[in-house]
């Protein structure tokens, strides 16, 4: 398919503080991108530029084949829902949606209808009159989406669209905007620092961080194969543990950690023997075996003495300390109803065991003790 | 006492003396005048009655007539002359200056103005304007004309530039206030929807900023109309206002009826605007968070 939107070497600084550096990303027509990071990481600066609020320092940004860095705002086919809705506060919700069009130029006829087709969609006729003072958020939100959609743009920015939602609301907007994303094919980028929803909604991620890409992938790739431990560590939780290398083998890498050992599938590195790498292991690829099985021979079976423990409901969070610097945290998924009685109690040495494959090696050691513990 | 009892003997105290002034300072003399204006003017002084002839003399007789019409018009022109002076200041200094600092610099110095005596600002026009003023000083060194010329002082031009001058701070503050306080994503978003920089002002811009241009010229028109300085400073013998003919009224003329009457059309009109003004506000009033 063709990339309907091509950026190239986006650089913005402001104050000469960098905030977008050197950015390049192809998003596919219909495709669903989501730019991921913290704050001031630069992804809502990389979207305004995008949208023409703000002109690049360097690099270029094409909608469609079409260069459009030199464009204005509103000479742009790309319509953007802002984080805040930006409703025009002294007109009415049909005012609001049919702005674009009527001041654009569309003629009465044509704008009644196109307004009264979006306010169907949404579910808002009855609110049609209605001043945007007078709507409830999770209303708003759809009059902003209907707003920005009435103009049929070719590509269609969300800045942080759920951030102004309540926990239950916003999920169920996450689905809906998915559902919209499907039905009408258009091409979305939105911007997000929550990684739940970048996971939930987005066909493909761009992971940035002070102002850089860090990886872009689809979220099971993300997930499964961060290129990095920042990647590793935003994407859901993971323990990063540092290991020194033991063992190069085809099959992959031997680490010891502690008194153990930890093999990790390769994925193309080949450190040295005795250098420190980092690891990461998400949780719920922690598998706890059952009280019969502890002295297991298997590969990756660590043994360790639960220190703490926590019920979430739907799994047991238990930490457990095999003997290295940190201990190892892991979900347990409880498929069916277990008594309290029937989980290991704390201090009780059980073993875990995880895939190769799901131990992800990084030859670059980082520090993630502060995000790791939060 | 009780605590209830305490607490109200409390408010009471604290209320009595703003009570106590508001009423001997401000609802005491109105009702005065007002009771004054139905008097009947007797030489050497007047008499107590009740009758409406002075606000008749308002509406038939010239001197008074032409002269309420020449203040409303002097104000008017005063408010349209110092928005069209501020809007652009400050729309430039809401949207187009980035530096907060800059921007507070300019502000403080277009309204600082305000603590210099007012009187000192109205003679600064006159040395400004007059035949020996800076201003024919420069025309004559330019070489636009060859002697001075008294055609800037002295008549109601003069008096319009006066009042401008000194009123315009009253209109910079309340459109100041409201410039501010659009959301700068709205003006993004009408520019994302397709329109430019005429008619996103028009329409978002403009509209929005409706409050502070009610308040403006509330403020400039009522201040201008009771103006009593100008007119006497830089206005010359056609240029005289309501209020200073109310001033003669109760001084040289010493027709304290007619003074009171010409005062309460004044009063009347002021709480009109005032309370125009303030529905106008009130019904398209906006919620910008």
């Amino acid at each position: 398919m063709a990339n309907i939107v091509e950026i190239k070497n986006l650089t913005k600084a402001f104050g000469g503080v960098r905030a977008v550096e050197d950015v390049t990303l192809q998003v596919e027509e219909g495709e669903f991108m989501t730019m991921l990071g913290p704050s001031g990481c630069g992804k809502t600066t990389t979207l305004r530029m995008i949208g023409g609020f703000e002109y690049p320092d360097r690099g270029r940004v094409l909608l469609g084949g079409q260069d459009v860095t030199d464009l204005p705002p509103y000479k742009r086919p790309v319509n953007m829902m802002f984080q805040d809705f930006a409703l025009f506060p002294h007109m009415t919700v049909a005012q609001n949606i049919g702005y674009g069009l009527r001041i654009g130029g569309a003629s009465k006829r044509e704008t009644a209808k196109r307004v009264d087709e979006a306010l169907r969609t949404i579910e808002l006729t009855h609110k049609a009159v209605s001043r945007p003072s007078e709507l409830s958020i999770g209303q708003m939100q759809r009059v902003a989406l209907a707003r920005a959609l009435v103009r049929r743009p070719k590509v269609l920015l969300l800045d942080e669209p759920m951030s102004a939602l309540d926990a239950q609301l916003r999920e169920t907007m996450q689905v809906e905007l998915r559902h919209l994303h499907e039905k009408i094919g258009l091409t979305f980028i939105m911007v997000t620092h929550d990684q739940t929803e970048a996971l939930v909604m987005s066909d493909r991620i761009m992971v940035m961080d002070q102002g850089r890409v860090v990886q872009v992938g689809t979220p099971t790739e993300l997930y499964d194969h961060p290129a990095s431990p920042y990647v590793a560590n935003f994407l859901g939780t993971s323990n990063m543990i540092v290991a020194t290398v033991s063992e190069v083998d085809t099959a992959g890498v031997v680490t010891r950690y502690g008194p153990h050992e930890i093999r990790a599938t390769a994925q193309g590195q080949r450190p040295e023997v005795g250098v420190e790498v980092m690891l990461s292991i998400r949780p719920e690829k922690l598998r706890l075996l059952a009280d019969g099985t502890a002295a297991s021979d298997d590969v990756n079976s660590l043994s360790g003495v639960i220190s703490e423990q926590f019920f979430h409901g739907d799994s047991v969070r238990i930490t457990l300390d095999i003997g290295g610097d940190k201990p190892l945290i892991l979900h347990h998924q409880l498929t069916s109803s277990l008594g309290q009685a029937a989980l290991p109690p704390a201090g009780q040495t059980v073993t875990v065991v995880v895939d190769p494959s799901s131990v992800t090696l990084f030859e670059e050691v980082a520090s993630y003790e502060a995000e790791y513990l939060a | 006492m009780n605590h209830l009892q305490r607490r109200q003997l409390g408010f009471a105290a604290l209320m009595s003396g703003p009570i106590v002034w508001w009423g001997l300072v401000l609802l005491v003399p109105y009702a005065i005048m007002f009771m004054i204006s139905f008097y009947s003017r007797q030489f050497p002084f007047h008499v107590p009655d009740f009758q409406f002839g002075n606000y008749w003399k308002i509406i038939v007789e010239d001197q008074y007539y032409m002269v309420l019409m020449r203040s409303l018009k002097i104000s008017l022109f005063v408010s349209l002359a110092a928005f069209a002076l501020a809007y652009p200041l400050t729309y430039y200094l809401a949207f187009k200056v980035r530096s907060h600092r800059v921007r507070m610099i300019i502000y403080v110095a277009t309204i600082i103005p305000l603590w210099v005596s007012y009187l000192l600002r109205a003679y600064t026009w006159k040395t400004i304007l007059g035949t020996e003023g800076i201003l024919n000083s420069f025309l004559m060194w330019t070489g636009i004309i060859n002697e001075p010329i008294s055609l800037f002082l002295y008549n109601q031009f003069a008096m319009v530039i006066t009042m401008a001058y000194i009123f315009t701070p009253y209109m910079v503050m309340p459109l100041f206030a409201s410039l501010e306080k659009i959301p700068r994503n709205l003006i993004e978003a009408s520019k994302d929807l397709g329109i430019g920089r005429l008619g996103t002002f028009w329409r978002i811009t403009l509209p929005l900023s409706v409050p502070g241009i009610l308040a403006g010229f509330t403020f400039t028109f009522c201040l201008s109309f009771g103006d009593f300085i100008s007119p006497q400073l830089v206005g010359g013998p056609y240029s005289n206002m309501i209020s200073n003919v109310v001033a003669t009224q109760f001084g040289i003329a010493m027709n304290w009826p007619m003074g009171s009457a010409l005062s309460m059309v004044v009063l009347f009109i002021v709480v009109a605007i005032i309370t125009m003004s303030d529905r106008f506000e009130r019904a398209g009033r906006l919620d910008l968070g």
